[in-house]
């Protein structure tokens, strides 16, 4: 290989893994590696020393010891957790630090949190299990299943929530709050900032500046919602700089290089009934269509294609669980397989849950993938939200489906009232599920959870008053 | 050992490999976490069937080439990077290279202590915070694309270094 087409590769493999490489350079990189057992090693170095360098707390680099762990006293312990969601696998690998302090200048404290919530420092490169009043300086704080959340207090009251599958660099710069939500649900409860450093929220598509409010972020791969309660956000979509400042009550969606149209909307009022849309409310799990009338006749695929209405009619989506895996030390692998479907975060108006509520939810369940007599089950959570406010809890039930034993039919249709729900309570001491009813609050999103993989798909979920 | 427990513990020492191995045949670094997840899953369905005479990286990376061609089935043409014939040919490289991976890493970290305070920050920057060399550039009012260069010219520093480590321990791979 000559120096000058090491040079070229050198070139584009940097930019390949900057993530600005053009799909022609991509072409010219594949001619370069194509049958050139060289250029595929200088490939695969290049790449690897990309990934040891992102992740950092294996490679011992002198950046990453500014804090020294005291590892000589303390035992080392391996976590590992494989999640749910956008989708991860994360492995806690906890060199014991019993301090709880992430250093005297911490950022923010940890109030509550539920779920698999793991917590990277940025100094250590150390990614550790939170414990609830522990100090946090700057570093990542991820969700990592559908019912994960965690609850952090600035020292001016600021708190800051994040929910789901989530993913949220908490940082500072020059005393400006900053907060880059790479995916998944924020919820910031802001003070007033002061004036020449407001609280800067970055995500998928979208910069917002903050000087106190209330305000709820959906981040997706390509975009981001921004749901005003109180006050006032500024938010600038990235790719083309135009900015929205979003009032009270109102919301706006960046995508992430679209010309889609970018305008702070008012929030219809909320509305107490519901039923879901996919793929619009898909959030996690397999997206299945159905081709049965559209196999038969191409003039119904494309008018199918074009119009949600008559793909909902003629061809619908289904959604399927996906699995994930949990592992952690000491105990023993979880597999579960799940779906997440958004309400309020994917519809355009605020469902609000009555007293009366019902979810009704059609699906299929293959009863060939039983293992056992008690297969026929699965979970249900929903997250809340308070009305025009922030992350209000999580809420689950357990819902067995009845299958006539003389019937072959996989399909099922269940109806669970919301007094069937249970709050996930979450204190210092312990985990308990109390009795209490979600009536009144905004429900954000649903998901459904197996232990076994017994092909649970959603055709559908509704939520009627009864 | 219970083989729950050897799972866990194999898992944990090798995550890691296994994911630089996905980014290399799939370098669409938001891919990577979930065709992970994904060969975590099938590692455990299968996991009666490892026979722990045998090494468990090549095992678990015959199961992540395996999803990573799944994973590409399941996309669009245009979320694809190489074409099915050359990431066989790069998966067939990857065989010879890997027994090499774990010094090649080792050295990295004796590299990093040799950069210049300013590039060693520059990497700092650019690995350690999100968003980091965009504010580098406007606090310092250099340009980004200049940052960018001199994070591609360290790299090299970087890989040229770890050839060099690797010579001097007769771990040749040049």
């Amino acid at each position: 290989m000559s120096s000058e087409e090491l040079k070229v590769l050198h070139g584009l493999l940097s930019r390949l893994v900057d993530e600005s490489i053009s799909s022609e350079e991509i072409t010219t990189l594949e001619r370069l590696l194509e049958h050139n057992q060289e250029a595929q090693k200088v490939y695969l170095h290049y790449l690897a020393l990309h990934h040891d360098l992102q992740n950092g707390g294996r490679v011992k680099s002198p950046f990453n010891q500014k804090k020294p762990v005291i590892v000589n006293r303390l035992a080392w312990v391996a976590a590992m957790i494989i999640l749910c969601g956008t989708v991860l696998v994360y492995f806690l690998n906890n060199f014991g630090s019993s301090e709880k302090d992430s250093g005297n200048d911490f950022l923010a404290k940890v109030i509550a949190f539920d779920g698999l919530i793991e917590w990277k420092d940025s100094n250590s490169g150390n990614d550790k299990k939170l414990t609830i009043g522990e100090k946090l300086s700057s570093g990542t704080l991820e969700g990592l299943s559908a019912n994960s959340w965690a609850e952090i207090k600035y020292k001016d009251d600021t708190k800051v929530i994040i929910s789901g599958v989530s993913e949220l660099i908490v940082s500072d710069n020059n005393g400006a709050k900053m907060l880059n939500l790479l995916k998944g649900d924020l919820s910031v409860n802001a003070m007033p900032q002061p004036k020449d450093k407001p609280m800067k929220v970055i995500s998928p598509g979208a910069r917002a500046e903050v000087l106190g409010t209330q305000f709820n972020v959906v981040a997706s791969s390509d975009s981001t919602k921004y749901i005003v309660n109180e006050g006032l956000v500024r938010v600038r979509r990235t790719h083309d700089g135009s900015v929205q400042e979003v009032p009270a009550n109102h919301y706006v969606v960046a995508k992430l290089g679209q010309d889609d149209e970018f305008k702070s909307k008012l929030r219809i009022d909320s509305q107490k009934e519901w039923s879901s849309e996919f793929p619009r409310d898909a959030r996690r799990g397999r997206l299945i269509q159905s081709n049965k009338i559209t196999l038969l006749n191409p003039a119904i695929k494309i008018l199918s294609d074009f119009s949600p209405a008559a793909q909902r009619l003629l061809a619908p989506y289904s959604l399927r669980t996906k699995p994930c895996l949990w592992l952690e030390k000491g105990r023993k692998p979880e597999l579960h397989f799940s779906v997440n479907i958004g309400v309020s975060a994917t519809a355009e108006r605020s469902i609000i849950l009555q007293n009366n509520a019902v979810f009704k939810i059609r699906g299929s369940i293959d009863r060939s993938m039983f293992g056992v007599d008690d297969s026929n089950y699965f979970l249900m959570g929903l997250t809340s939200n308070l009305t025009h406010g922030g992350f209000a809890g999580k809420f689950v039930t357990k819902e067995t489906v009845k299958f006539d034993p003389n019937q072959n039919e996989n399909t099922f249709e269940v109806e669970i009232p919301i007094e069937d729900f249970w709050k996930v309570q979450k204190n210092k001491e312990s985990d308990k599920l109390i009795q209490l009813s979600p009536t009144g609050l905004e429900v954000f999103d649903v998901w459904f959870l197996t232990y076994q993989n017994i092909g649970l798909e959603i055709f559908n979920v509704e939520i009627i008053v009864k | 050992m219970d083989k729950t427990a050897e799972f866990v513990q194999l898992w944990t020492q090798y995550h890691r490999d296994v994911e630089r191995y996905v980014y290399s045949m799939h370098p669409r670094a938001s891919d990577v976490s979930e065709i992970v997840q994904e060969v975590s899953v099938r590692l455990w369905e299968k996991w009666d069937s490892y026979d722990n005479e045998r090494p468990f990286l090549p095992w678990a990376m015959r199961f992540a080439f395996l999803q990573v061609l799944k994973w590409r089935q399941s996309k669009a043409r245009d979320r694809l990077v190489f074409s099915d014939d050359l990431l066989d040919q790069i998966n067939s490289t990857n065989d010879y290279e890997e027994p090499l991976m774990e010094a090649r890493r080792k050295a990295l970290s004796s590299c990093l202590e040799k950069l210049d305070s300013d590039d060693r920050r520059l990497v700092e920057l650019r690995y350690g915070r999100h968003g980091a060399i965009k504010q580098e550039a406007s606090k310092t009012g250099v340009k980004m694309h200049k940052l960018y260069y001199a994070l591609e010219r360290i790299r090299i520093q970087l890989l040229n270094c770890i050839e060099l480590n690797l010579q001097r321990n007769g771990l040749t791979d040049v």
